[in-house]
């Protein structure tokens, strides 16, 4: 009895949220408000894989993206001062190099999109089971298989692994003591903290 | 059509929460000021904010995480079709599996996974 | 004409003794617009009543299990047997000055509760409680499930910074932290289920356990997996023994501490009703959900099981995980934060690893006790 009038509603009503939110995203002035417009985005954009019936693309985009990099996103936050960079104003003339390069890429997607001819596929049978496909696609070792870009990711996600331990370890070795953001008091409570661990339990202050 | 229903179960934690609130604007009083608006610290006096520089541990085991969560999302569509690939896809998958325990291994040693 | 995302799914393997169609599917599967809407008015009180009423049955319930516990009695002056403190609670909360600190981020402040209610809210959706009562049951049910908790994630961290407070933030970072490291934990013990029942849809993984609950039937990769998604799914919702993120003598009470009146009562809705999801799912993947108990060919006892509703075992097997996790809370002491990763990353993490490929073996060897 849902017509697919319902359909184009909720794509059209998708699209403009997502759509909104980006610009959000890129406008808030606070850090974290923009963090959080970019994890609506993100969601909406999912339910617009929903509607092209890609259901473990979608699942994976809530579970990647709002779970892993929004959270790293909000991690790196706290590692900023945010609250400083409130103050902070961008020059009037990276705001006019900004919007110039923007402008470009609009230009350049606007172009491809023109340019490129979709093969459009009417789907018309029984939903199918595309995590199925997706997982016999990644496994198969044939021509029209997907067996070495997998295998290739392994070693990419290693990749990330050292550079990440690399990268951060300069920022901070291990044996630095547990501060927020570098007080010395902060720093003489753990020196003790760490002394007083090393008492045997049992035999006890005196 | 699920999907539907499940965008309804988020309007409803939505509506339940507006409504709540706005319930509770109604009936609950309202005077703000007074100490009521110095943030808790037991009763001392605050020193600076709290948005401040944070410990970078957090951020190397929210990296750690992720490749993590990527390799979990990869593993999934593996285990739906394991019964149909048998030997060959467990060979694969142990290869992909291999090679992230030697990053693994690798933060291990580095001490990444030592908090502190 | 009817777009397909909208069509009717397909059936359920055939040979099921349980015809099984959720909520969504009746909804979809009836020509009249006002049967469609009807199905959907009933989802949304449904999931509503439920909300409610297990809110103030768990409340009192583990009130009353802590009490006991420490030779106390617990609540009993509001009703016979305080079955209604938490109303009175609830009420108290409802009247309270709902304040939101000057030094706050107000917006941001007042849509935390929104993202922390907004996870179990769904997950009740998901569950599937029978044979016949399940709301929706989606073909990717647990990578579902897994990622939407990334809400909550938000929800804490956002509750944490918005409110300005020393203690808020340092609960939020510390539960941020715990949480999304013992994901990958759970993850590993789902995928195991996933692995053994070939499906993700949390209604077909109910109907693959007719021979057996998986916690059995994978030998002792299944009993590993179910061990370790308790530990973590403790841990994700920041219980006792895991629950530096809100420590009372360390940082008050974490990332609520600036939150009053009926705000805080979300959160504390959500940590419960959380736990029941929690508990739920461990009943639905690894307990066989609605399942009756069935040995092999003894046909006497399979056929005296039979005759307890399915809804009656779910609920059984449901309340017995709640019960175990309230135990696990006021048996243990809290562990430290580096104990804490400690335990996750250099031991549930590699277990769970070399767990999962072990299932793996199992799988492909068809090695079951019980076989048919």
């Amino acid at each position: 009895m849902i017509s697919s009038a319902v359909y184009t509603v909720m794509f059209y009503g998708l699209s403009a949220a997502v759509i909104l939110l980006a610009v959000l995203a890129v406008n808030l002035r606070q850090l974290l408000r923009a963090a959080l417009a970019l994890m609506g985005m993100l969601s909406l954009s999912a339910g617009l894989y929903v509607l092209l019936h890609a259901e473990f693309l979608a699942g994976v985009q809530v579970l990647v993206y709002i779970g892993g990099i929004v959270v790293l996103i909000v991690f790196a936050i706290m590692l900023t001062r945010s609250s400083e960079l409130l103050e902070d104003h961008p020059r009037p003339l990276a705001q006019v190099l900004g919007a110039l390069l923007s402008m470009f890429f609009l230009f350049v997607a606007a172009l491809a999109l023109r340019d490129t001819r979709f093969p459009v596929q009417v789907q018309t049978g029984p939903p199918v089971d595309d995590v199925r496909q997706i997982g016999l696609l990644l496994l198969d070792r044939g021509a029209t298989g997907y067996l070495v870009p997998f295998e290739l990711l392994s070693l990419l996600l290693l990749v990330a692994i050292i550079g990440g331990t690399v990268i951060a370890r300069k920022v901070a070795p291990p044996k630095q003591p547990f501060t927020t953001g570098g007080d010395a008091r902060g720093e003489t409570i753990t020196e003790s903290a760490r002394t007083q661990r090393d008492i045997v339990p049992g035999e006890g202050a005196p | 059509m699920e999907y539907i229903f499940v965008l309804a179960m988020v309007g409803l934690a939505a509506a339940m929460v507006g409504g709540g609130l706005f319930f509770s604007r109604l009936v609950a009083p309202h005077n703000p000021g007074g100490n009521k608006s110095v943030p808790y610290e037991c009763g001392e006096q605050p020193i600076g904010q709290a948005w401040i520089q944070f410990n970078v541990g957090y951020y190397l085991f929210g990296l750690l995480f992720l490749v993590f969560d990527v390799e979990a999302a990869l593993m999934y569509p593996w285990a739906v079709v394991f019964r149909s690939t048998g030997l060959p896809g467990l060979i694969e998958m142990l290869i992909f599996v291999l090679v992230l325990v030697i990053g693994l291994i690798y933060a291990w040693r580095k001490g990444v996974l030592e908090w502190v | 004409m009817t777009h397909p995302m909208l069509a009717i799914p397909a059936a359920l393997p055939a040979g099921s003794p349980w015809g099984a169609q959720t909520l969504a599917e009746r909804a979809s599967a009836s020509q009249n617009l006002w049967v469609t809407a009807g199905y959907f008015l009933l989802a949304i009180v449904g999931v509503t009543v439920l909300l409610t009423l297990l809110g103030m049955v768990l409340i009192y319930v583990e009130r009353k299990v802590a009490a006991h516990f420490q030779c106390r009695i617990g609540p009993k002056r509001v009703g016979p047997f305080g079955i209604f403190q938490t109303i009175a609670d609830t009420l108290k909360l409802l009247f309270k000055e709902d304040f939101v600190p000057p030094q706050a981020d107000q917006v941001l402040h007042i849509l935390a509760p929104f993202l922390a209610l907004l996870v179990p809210v769904v997950l009740l959706a998901l569950i599937p409680y029978s044979p016949m009562t399940q709301i929706a049951d989606l073909n990717i049910g647990i990578l579902f499930v897994t990622a939407i908790g990334g809400f909550g994630v938000m929800g804490i961290l956002i509750a944490g910074w918005s409110s300005n407070n020393k203690w808020s933030m340092i609960g939020a970072m510390r539960a941020g932290a715990q949480i999304i490291s013992y994901e990958i934990s759970a993850t590993l013990a789902l995928l195991v289920i996933v692995l053994f029942s070939g499906t993700m849809s949390l209604s077909g993984i109910v109907h693959s356990q007719s021979e057996g609950w998986w916690v059995w039937r994978g030998h002792a990769a299944g009993f590993t997996a179910f061990i370790i998604y308790l530990i973590a799914s403790t841990a994700e919702l920041n219980r006792t023994p895991f629950d530096i993120p809100e420590g009372e003598s360390e940082l008050t009470a974490g990332f609520h501490t600036e939150y009053s009146g009926l705000r805080f009562a979300f959160f504390f809705l959500a940590e419960f009703i959380n736990m029941f999801t929690v508990s739920a799912l461990t009943a639905t993947l690894f307990l066989g959900g609605w399942m009756p108990f069935h040995v092999g060919d003894w046909a006497v006892l399979n056929g005296a099981m039979d005759a307890i509703p399915p809804g009656v075992w779910f609920l059984g097997k449901t309340s017995a995980v709640i019960f175990l996790i309230m135990w696990i809370r006021w048996t243990f002491p809290r562990l430290r934060v580096d104990q804490l990763m400690h335990l996750e990353w250099k031991v549930l993490l590699p277990i769970g690893i070399a767990n999962l490929l072990i299932a793996a073996v199992l799988v492909l060897t068809n090695f079951y006790p019980f076989p048919h």
